[in-house]
């Protein structure tokens, strides 16, 4: 699970970037899970760290599934019509369970 | 900037932000802010200046419009989105100004940003029109999407660059449905 703190823009998202790339070249579980409950901003950049990195995830037989999103946040995704192709619980242990 | 503006509410507005952004306030030295009939807001453009800059839009849409969150939040990321293309892509290696002006005019708010970088012009806002989510999946893409989103969140959308006058001037209006105006 990766809690995101504070904003995700152009300054921040190379760190999510990074984070990503690191658990999967760790071998780790592919099942990642963004809670966003901490997140009062996200950019264009920050979606685009998800749709750069979601096919390799997905063809490892795990996905990116977000929990405790802000309605706001959710209706960007939707303008690049994503919230259908990506996963949002409202909570973190409606989440788990999903992944379960 | 005199020592009556800077008593102006925007610049309380701004040292609020630096306090619990915990940012020195030396470093908003440049930002020049006039509020009246219109909102203007000036600052030499760099990435980690915008969520300074976010907070400030944000609080000055709410306290001057009363926008709701959903409105404020729109507007905010497409102004993030824009100035963060202006100083990736118009001025790439330099640091320069950036102006943001907002009027609201009746159900029509409109957004003027302009900057002065030289690589402006060769911005194609055309080749951003189209958006395939599943081709984007495939190959990776991880940017380019600023644009799409800017032109879906906004009803109207126009680029203008004065060949010669290093002068870039992006025109965005958002209609404002559903809250009392």
């Amino acid at each position: 699970m990766i809690e995101l703190n504070g904003v995700l823009n152009a300054d921040t998202a190379s760190k999510l970037e990074f984070t990503i790339n690191q658990i999967l070249e760790k071998g780790l579980s592919p099942n990642i899970l963004i809670d966003l409950k901490k997140l009062s901003f996200i950019s264009s950049a920050g979606i685009g760290v998800f749709i750069g990195s979601i096919s390799k995830i997905r063809g490892l037989g795990g996905d990116i599934r977000f929990c405790n999103a802000g309605d706001e946040i959710i209706e960007i995704f939707s303008f690049l019509e994503m919230e259908n192709f990506f996963k949002f619980y409202p909570s973190y242990e409606e989440a788990i369970n999903a992944f379960n | 900037m005199t020592k009556e503006t800077q008593f102006e509410p925007a610049y309380s507005y701004l040292h609020e932000i630096c306090e619990n952004l915990h940012i020195d306030f030396r470093y908003i030295e440049d930002i020049y802010i006039e509020t009246g009939d219109f909102v203007k807001i000036e600052f030499m453009g760099t990435i980690s200046k915008l969520e300074l800059i976010r907070c400030l839009v944000k609080k000055l849409l709410s306290s001057l419009y009363s926008f709701p969150e959903r409105e404020t939040f729109q507007l905010c990321f497409v102004i993030n989105e824009v100035c963060t293309n202006i100083i990736i892509h118009s001025y790439k290696t330099e640091i320069g100004k950036i102006v943001i002006n907002m009027h609201k005019d009746g159900n029509l708010f409109e957004i003027k940003i302009k900057d002065s970088g030289k690589y402006g012009k060769m911005f194609y806002p055309e080749l951003f029109t189209r958006f395939d989510l599943n081709y984007a999946v495939s190959i990776r893409k991880t940017n380019g999407f600023g644009v799409m989103l800017v032109n879906r969140i906004m009803d109207e959308v126009k680029y203008e660059s004065f060949e010669g006058f290093d002068c870039n001037i992006i025109y965005m209006t958002k209609k404002l449905n559903g809250f009392n105006i």
